[in-house]
């Protein structure tokens, strides 16, 4: 790893290589080209086929960078000699990784004089990967951050530098929270860099023994499993929205769960989970593990999300059915 | 087609020139996300404008990007002056570069563009035709449409060089490109036929935002913008 500066650096701008690619990256890139330094180029991932029409559909960070007349580099990887000698050229001082979404191979984290610094949404070691600010939410946390840190070839096993904590609210989606961090990322970033250049950076190695893990969600992780307890599934409902949404099944048919919420007090014993206890305007009342959650927002396939008002209207729910079950 | 948000470029070819800043302020306010500044220098076009000092001061009112497009010969021995002034983006026309790789190799790798981040793009006169960049395609980042001869501002458009806009997707496309260049538009801009350059990333309009009736220029940006969006 390339050592950090001991001393203050001069007035000279630091070059920097930005490397991001979602929304949650954006707040980051905009706080360095309001800071001091020069961001020499933007990497992000390649444009991708999305939407109707499949049309080639580019990363945020790509767009950012074009409002900014930004060079913009969208390799597929960076572990062939022509990319990684394209980097070089750039002469980076640092590189600033936020989500970029790819493994940086050794030679490019030796590339800049400083190394590469990455903003992840975790309050290190724990959820290293992927997707810390959905299983923040998932696994319950009351809590969580940001942590800037120096990269290794590890995954989110580098040196940490600074880190910030916020709550977790009750009604804080993976959307909410990651709006919140990524502002909270960037103010990190400024406050990371300026530390940089006065020569104040003391890394603290990650406890490695406390480490989790937090990989990128599939599908199946949006899976309802009722046996489980209310305030358990709330929190999935809320961590895997809005991607990629928590869901169950109704008659074999897939019915995404937008919005949810725990129904405090007792529950009728008998009830198995699962099982609808009461629908009616209010909500749709399903039997859990232990608790009740209420559905309050739904989305049948195929349909548009609607308001659980409507879907008991619409596609008659009676108390007693059995949601949950895969035919 | 690209699903990018267009960006607007407005050209101070049809401003105030007498009054540069505050028109460069007004139009930024207005929403424009890049500055268009032409460059013309009497032999690669008729017409005479501006050199780099007179873009370094539109640069110190400027907080958008410059986008500069130099309608000029030898086009190499003036770059740097450009880059200096600060361009951000600099338009060098096919036509006048008998180099053209090298002219791009070098806004992108050597100084002093190399340590400001400048993009490297190419123009192309209503004749010439795409297949001129065959060669460059990964390597730069701007390509500049003319859909009028470039000289004078407030001219009709031409349409069927928009035919072009759909050939470089289709070479993108077989290229397997995966940072494709920004496509731009220029020449006949305005906001009752912005839908019909909606293919592009990019639309310059001079006289469509500067000649605006009653200078609303914010207006004028707002509907060129809404043209496109519509449109594609």
């Amino acid at each position: 790893m390339k050592p950090l500066p001991r001393e203050p650096l001069g007035d000279a701008p630091l070059r920097i290589v930005f490397m991001g690619s979602p929304d949650l990256a954006r707040p980051c890139l905009v706080g360095l080209l309001g800071g001091p330094d020069r961001v020499v180029a933007a990497y992000c991932q390649p444009d991708k086929r999305a939407g109707r029409g499949r049309r080639l559909t580019p990363p945020p960070i790509a767009c950012c960078a074009d409002e900014n007349a930004l060079p913009r580099y969208q390799p597929r990887g960076l572990r062939n000699a022509e990319e990684q000698a394209r980097f070089a050229e750039l002469k980076p001082d640092l590189a600033v990784v936020v989500a970029y979404g790819k493994i940086l191979p050794p030679p490019i984290l030796d590339i800049p004089r400083f190394g590469c610094i990455n903003v992840h949404f975790s309050l290190l070691p724990a959820l290293r990967g992927a997707g810390p600010v959905q299983w923040a939410i998932i696994r319950g946390a009351s809590e969580t951050g940001v942590t800037t840190m120096q990269m290794d070839e590890g995954l989110d096993t580098g040196p940490m530098l600074l880190q910030r904590r916020t709550p977790i609210e009750p009604q804080d989606t993976a959307a909410s929270l990651g709006e919140r961090l990524a502002a909270l990322g960037a103010e990190l970033l400024v406050e990371t860099l300026s530390a940089l250049r006065a020569g104040a950076l003391r890394p603290t190695p990650q406890d490695h023994e406390a480490h989790t893990y937090a990989p990128m969600l599939t599908k199946g992780d949006g899976a309802l499993d009722w046996s489980r307890p209310a305030a358990e599934l709330d929190c999935r409902i809320r961590g895997t929205f809005p991607w990629p949404g928590a869901h169950t099944f109704r008659d074999g048919k897939r019915v995404k769960v937008i919005a949810a919420e725990v129904r405090e007090g007792d529950v009728d014993g008998g009830a198995a989970p699962g099982q609808v206890v009461a629908a009616s305007k209010r909500g749709i009342d399903v039997a859990c593990g232990s608790g009740l959650l209420r559905l309050r927002q739904v989305q049948p396939e195929g349909k548009k999300a609607m308001d659980a008002a409507s879907y008991v209207n619409g596609f008659r729910v009676a108390p007693g059915e059995r949601w949950g079950i895969q035919t | 087609m690209s699903h990018r948000k267009h960006l607007i470029s407005p050209s101070l070819l049809s401003s105030d020139f007498a009054d540069l800043g505050a028109e460069v302020r007004k139009v930024e306010a207005a929403g424009a996300d890049w500055i268009h500044v032409d460059v013309m220098d009497g032999r690669f076009v008729p017409n005479i404008t501006i050199g780099p000092l007179i873009t370094a001061a539109v640069k110190r009112h400027a907080r958008k990007p410059l986008d500069v497009h130099l309608m000029i010969v030898e086009p190499e021995r003036h770059l740097a002056a450009f880059a200096e002034a600060g361009a951000d983006l600099i338009a060098v026309h096919a036509e006048a570069c008998d180099h053209l790789h090298n002219t791009i190799r070098m806004m992108q790798h050597d100084e002093p563009f190399a340590s400001r981040g400048i993009r490297a793009g190419v123009a192309l006169n209503p004749h010439t035709p795409i297949s001129v960049l065959d060669y460059v395609l990964e390597d730069v980042d701007l390509i500049v449409i003319m859909t009028v001869n470039p000289g004078w501002g407030a001219q009709p458009h031409i349409p069927r060089t928009l035919r072009k806009i759909d050939e470089l997707r289709e070479r993108f496309e077989q290229l397997g490109l995966d940072d494709p260049p920004l496509i731009e538009v220029d020449g006949g801009v305005k906001a009752t036929n912005a839908g019909d350059f909606a293919g592009a990333d990019v639309l310059v309009s001079g006289s469509g935002v500067f000649g605006w009736e009653g200078g609303d220029y914010a207006e004028a940006i707002r509907r060129i913008r809404a043209g496109a969006d519509a449109a594609g």
